[in-house]
């Protein structure tokens, strides 16, 4: 049986090596993956986001979280695909064209893959052609970061080309504000992470 | 005391923002946001007379930001506190550490010109006369590169108003040396300011793949920028857009042996290293916090600072006045002694579980204050950790420049993990300085340091997988 209660202490610790093995034991005894994520990750991935936005956790302890959270889900992606299992819905995230910062856009996607989303990871330097390939792989919603006041604007950019389209964009990091978002257009704001988890919930349910 | 002196002016309208109407009549104001109004910096009070903000009449008296008020009438008072002014008689650094000048018969002048501060010496027979230092008056336009940059690109007209601004303050140096018997000047600075300094514009150093327009800068006469001396002027060159003259200077003047590494602590910090493999170079965006920005009592090292802290109510504050805040030497000493005494976790938490410190009465941290800080030494370490491991080798010597390093306590910087343990440090002082006093007293230096801007493999930090794990590791307190 696997200790599901260990596994969501060591995500929340931070504790990349407990999380590994952990997963890789309840994968050697055929623990149905959707337990593993269902019981272990996913709900430990939202627990340290609400302590987030209570101010009960800032940015480093949820990095380490993250970064725990990654190691397991590595071990378990492959074995995700091959089970079919069913996700909340598709959001591709990336950082602007310009831009080479990727330790923010990373945490928004392990968490939103933490919250059950299937996650297109885009990298950095993503320009308009980068997003396109995203919507044509069936991403319903684009996730840009930015953090150079220099790049900012690129975000405008995309809103603007993908405007009357289907696809939501939701912008966000450290530069970036409510008040910006409304400017450009945008569908949406993540204050921080656990915001940009919200802000996909709240766009998916309107869906 | 805190200087609780209160200006009060008239003021007529006019289509001028009004900081440049105070900055021209002697009133400069804290303009470190660049005037975006997300500061708070520059908060006066309105007195009497019709102002809007944001398209609003506000009711008067009221305070509000200058930088975002407009007079609706001919004329109207207000009264702006001193602590929303530019501070001056900061801590700033003109000394370095090795090394002795080159002869030189005729008198020169040597310039340190920082994106904060510009420090200046005059030098004559090898000795150095005088000593001068301020701030740099672009600080109204943004207090950190990109801002400059992004305003430079704004027109024309933004270039050359920051280009003026640079050599205004330069001017006031000058004046205070005597420049009009000296027979050279020669300025190093980062390669965003050595650019706009030359009237070039520095949009591609903001942009990807960031190539500086030039790097090599001509020789000239220094009244042709508007500076008021006749000498010729000569530039330190740069390595790349983010490891300027400013760190070539340093090179040449510390000459690194294998094994040893230059790091420059400041908004951004730099990173030069002697590896095996020859000199390698990178440069780790730190940000401001340990400037004071971003941290709700964080100030530079000017007076008021807490700039020693031992533990609760024990502090030493530069000139010996009562508290106003806190700038970086003083933060970092909070986090060694707190974490120390058991009362921050790893994560920088406060322990018991409260959001904010008091320091003293008109002083504390928050939480979120600590994160900045914990995000600021992150960069620097990880920087330094990721350099090292890309080179597979470690410094064994490492040399720290610029000011802040002149007054951090190192075992507090080692203690919380912002610079590595069991490495032989030297403070190098203002080694930007020393290098342009070599320029200065030995123009034929030039070759020397046109060599040194050659050799640096400049690393970018992001293409090394091993850095977003050692930024990571590195947030937390050992
Ligand atoms: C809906 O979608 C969403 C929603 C929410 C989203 C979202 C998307 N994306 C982010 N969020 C939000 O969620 C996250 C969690 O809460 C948050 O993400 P953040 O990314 O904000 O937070 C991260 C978890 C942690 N924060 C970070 O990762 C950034 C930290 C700092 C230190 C920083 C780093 C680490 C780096 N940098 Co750079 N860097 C700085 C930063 C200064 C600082 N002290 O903060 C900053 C951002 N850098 C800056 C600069 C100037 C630069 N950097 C550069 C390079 C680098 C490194 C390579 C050294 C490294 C990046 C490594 C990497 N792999 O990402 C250069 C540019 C490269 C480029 N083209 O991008 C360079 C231009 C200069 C240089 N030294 O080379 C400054 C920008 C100033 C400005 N006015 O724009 C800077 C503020 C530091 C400074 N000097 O003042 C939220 O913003």
């Amino acid at each position: 049986m696997t200790d599901f209660a260990a596994l969501q202490a060591a995500v929340l610790k931070g504790n990349r090596n407990d999380v590994k093995d952990i997963v890789q034991q309840a994968i050697d005894n055929q623990e149905d993956i959707n337990a593993i994520l269902d019981r272990g990750m996913i709900p430990a991935m939202r627990e340290i986001g609400e302590r987030f936005s209570r101010n009960e956790a800032y940015v480093p302890e949820l990095l380490i979280a993250a970064r725990a959270m990654q190691a397991g889900l590595t071990l378990l992606e492959p074995l995700i695909a091959a089970s079919g299992r069913k996700t909340l819905g598709k959001v591709a995230v990336g950082t602007v064209k310009g831009d080479l910062h990727d330790i923010g856009k990373n945490l928004v996607a392990i968490m939103l893959k933490g919250a059950g989303y299937d996650v297109l990871d885009l990298g950095v330097n993503c320009d308009i052609g980068k997003f396109e390939e995203a919507v044509a792989q069936g991403a319903s919603i684009l996730a840009c970061s930015s953090l150079l006041t220099t790049t900012m604007p690129y975000m405008k950019e995309v809103v603007e080309h993908f405007k009357g389209r289907k696809v939501k964009i939701i912008i966000g990091g450290a530069p970036v504000t409510q008040d910006y978002a409304d400017e450009i257009g945008a569908d949406g704001y993540g204050e921080d992470a656990n915001g940009a988890v919200k802000i996909v919930d709240k766009l998916f349910q309107e869906a | 005391m805190p200087d609780k002196t209160i200006h009060r002016l008239t003021i007529l309208r006019s289509a001028e923002p009004l900081p440049e109407v105070l900055a021209r009549h002697g009133f400069p104001l804290d303009l470190r946001c660049g005037g975006k109004g997300t500061c708070g910096r520059c908060l006066i009070k309105l007195l009497n007379g019709r102002w809007e903000c944001d398209g609003q009449e506000l009711p008067v008296p009221i305070q509000a930001k200058a930088c975002q008020v407009r007079l609706l009438s001919d004329s109207g008072e207000i009264a702006i506190p001193e602590i929303s002014l530019q501070q001056r008689n900061g801590k700033m650094s003109s000394d370095w550490a090795f090394g002795s000048l080159p002869e030189c018969a005729e008198p020169v002048i040597a310039i340190d010109l920082g994106t904060t501060t510009i420090a200046a010496v005059k030098i004559h027979q090898g000795r150095i006369l005088k000593r001068a230092s301020c701030y740099n008056a672009q600080n109204r336009f943004g207090d950190n590169i990109i801002a400059r940059i992004s305003h430079a690109e704004g027109s024309a007209e933004s270039l050359v108003e920051l280009q003026r601004a640079a050599v205004a303050s330069i001017n006031e140096l000058l004046a205070e040396l005597e420049a009009e018997n000296v027979s050279r000047i020669a300025i190093a600075g980062n390669t965003v300011m050595s650019t706009i300094l030359h009237g070039i514009d520095p949009s591609p150093l903001g942009k990807i793949p960031f190539i500086p327009p030039l790097r090599v800068f001509p020789v000239r006469k220094a009244s042709e920028l508007g500076l008021k001396a006749e000498a010729p002027l000569y530039t330190v060159p740069a390595i790349s857009a983010y490891i300027g003259g400013d760190l070539t200077a340093g090179l040449a003047e510390l000459r690194l042996a294998p094994g040893e590494m230059l790091v420059d602590i400041g908004t951004n910090c730099e990173i030069i290293f002697h590896a095996p493999q020859g000199l390698v170079c990178a440069a780790a965006a730190a940000g401001p916090a340990f400037e004071g920005a971003g941290i709700h009592c964080g100030m530079r090292a000017v007076d008021g600072a807490i700039e020693h802290y031992f533990g609760k109510d024990k502090f030493s504050v530069i000139g010996d006045t009562d508290p106003k805040g806190i700038c970086g030497s003083g933060m970092l000493d909070f986090l060694a002694v707190e974490r120390q005494a058991g009362h921050l976790n790893e994560f920088g938490r406060l322990q018991p579980q409260r959001e904010t410190v008091a320091l003293a009465p008109e002083v504390f941290l928050h939480e979120r204050d600590i994160a900045q800080l914990l995000k600021a030494k992150a960069a620097v370490a990880s920087g330094i950790l990721a350099l090292e491991e890309h080179c597979q080798s470690q410094a064994g010597k490492i040399f720290l420049a610029g000011g802040f390093a002149q007054y951090l306590n190192l075992n507090n910087a080692i203690a919380i993990g912002m610079l590595p343990a069991g490495r032989e440090y030297c403070i190098a002082g203002n080694t930007s300085l020393a290098g342009a006093a070599h320029l200065a007293c030995q123009p034929d230096f030039t070759a020397t340091l046109e060599k040194y801007i050659e050799s640096p493999q400049e690393i970018h930090l992001n293409s090394l997988p091993a850095f977003e794990d050692h930024f990571i590791d590195n947030l937390m307190l050992s």
